[in-house]
């Protein structure tokens, strides 16, 4: 079991810091950017489970040949835990402290971002105007232009009357496309583990690339949408009026994001060839896999 | 120009310009259209009648005269006590007699909106999906300096 132990620690550190730089860097991505975010989640969870696993197998190794088996010996005789000496039950500490952080900052982040969304509703239904011809859509009294939706249950698509002004209308329905491809495929759950822990573990390069690159991800994605349902010079036209406009324009990073996404749009690069495609996803689906076939066979 | 159908995008522009403007007689409009008074529409209008008032207070009563669809006074109450509960309205108790006050004024409300939407606020979620991406965790002080 100790051997098992390794791998998984091995397989956990490994996915924390060069595979996600890796990722990260790669060109390909951009040419699939829903296989490259079931990727990502597979090398979130898989990292997650690999690291707390590595704890708990290293922990409960003197107990017997495996894990299953340590766990039937602790099922009859929970007393044995305190024979299987100090390194070990540091290790499993170690793994199950990892496991609760997770879950309790995810949980803490879950919370925050439902109270941020609630009060941001409640101020919408009292100050915004519900746009009649577009359901779902309400208009902000301000002459700043900006577009964004509210995801959840009172899922909210918000314009404000600067946006209106200085669009026009098929370029309207190109920023409207992009924001429901957003609330369809619920890209805001998609983002929220690597928000929470790219927030709380600073400290990682690795968590923090990965919220940045699946945050870049997630905008591909709701621009290809949207150049599926009208012509890519109008979102193309949108973005850049509306990103002008902002005050996060005059960050270096936040601009050079922006350009990318106005390049990628005006001169699309070629989709992956199908086999890559496959290819990607059923290493998504083999990397998930990994940690509980080590876990429960080796 | 009928108000619905045709393109969405070309219709609703127009329409919204003028609704956006106008707020609560828009809404007064809408409601002639579709034929029932929502919920939405009530609370905004008891907003803006509490803001116009404000910082004095308000009874129900105050709030109902300022309303020019005439809802029943229970159907007032409610409202209000929806917009207690969220916050946006707080309430006095004098005798007798309630008074009702807006809890910040219109326009601390459009900027703490605004804040969200331009991703200066200082909260670490991912509330909201914005139009231009979202900001880096790491700007968002440079951002916020860059404003005052």
């Amino acid at each position: 079991m100790e051997v098992a132990a390794l791998a998984l620690l091995v397989l956990g550190v490994a996915l924390a810091e060069p595979v996600s730089r890796a990722l990260a860097a790669a060109h390909w991505p951009a040419r699939d950017p829903v296989g490259a975010l079931l990727v990502w989640q597979a090398v979130g969870l898989a990292g997650g489970l690999a690291l707390v696993g590595a704890g708990a197998v290293y922990g409960l190794a003197p107990l017997g040949p495996d894990l299953p088996a340590a766990l039937a010996v602790l099922a009859t005789r929970p007393e044995a835990l305190l024979t299987v000496g100090l390194p070990h039950l540091l290790g499993l500490v170690l793994g199950l402290g990892l496991a609760g952080w997770l879950l309790a900052v995810m949980g803490a982040t879950t919370a925050r971002t439902l109270r941020a969304r609630r009060r941001h509703c409640d101020l919408l239904d009292v100050l915004a105007t519900p746009w009649p011809a577009v359901p779902g859509a309400h208009v902000l009294d301000h002459a700043m232009p900006v577009a964004y939706c509210l995801p959840g249950r009172r899922a909210r698509l918000v314009l404000s009357v600067g946006t209106l002004e200085a669009l026009d209308p098929a370029q309207v329905v190109a920023v409207l496309a992009h924001e429901r491809a957003h609330l369809r495929e619920r890209h805001d759950l998609v983002v929220l583990p690597f928000v929470a822990w790219g927030a709380t573990a600073p400290f990682v390069p690795g968590m923090v690339q990965a919220q940045v690159a699946v945050a870049a991800l997630i905008e591909m994605r709701a621009d290809d949408v949207a150049t599926a349902h009208t012509r890519p010079v109008e979102l193309a036209c949108a973005l850049r009026t509306v990103g002008g406009a902002v005050p996060a324009a005059a960050l270096g990073s936040f601009a050079t994001a922006l350009d990318r996404r106005l390049a990628r749009i005006t001169a699309p690069p070629a989709p992956l060839p199908g086999p890559l495609r496959a290819l990607v996803r059923l290493t998504a689906a083999a990397l998930v896999a990994l940690p509980p076939v080590a876990l429960l066979v080796v | 120009m009928s108000r619905r159908g045709g393109s969405p995008a070309v219709h609703g522009r127009e329409e919204v310009k003028g609704v956006a403007l106008r707020g609560v007689e828009a809404s007064a409009v809408r409601r002639r259209i579709h034929g029932v008074p929502n919920l939405g529409d009530l609370e905004r209008a008891v907003m803006h009648r509490l803001w116009a008032a404000a910082p004095g207070w308000l009874t129900a009563r105050d709030v109902q005269e300022g309303l020019t669809t005439n809802p029943a006074t229970t159907t007032v109450l409610t409202v209000l006590g929806r917009l207690e509960r969220k916050g946006l309205v707080t309430r006095e108790r004098d005798g007798r007699a309630h008074h009702y006050r807006a809890v910040g004024s219109r326009e601390d409300h459009v900027a703490e909106l605004m804040n969200d939407a331009l991703g200066t606020a200082a909260d670490r979620t991912a509330a909201l999906a914005r139009f231009v991406g979202s900001i880096p965790p790491e700007e968002r002080a440079r951002l916020r300096d860059l404003l005052e």
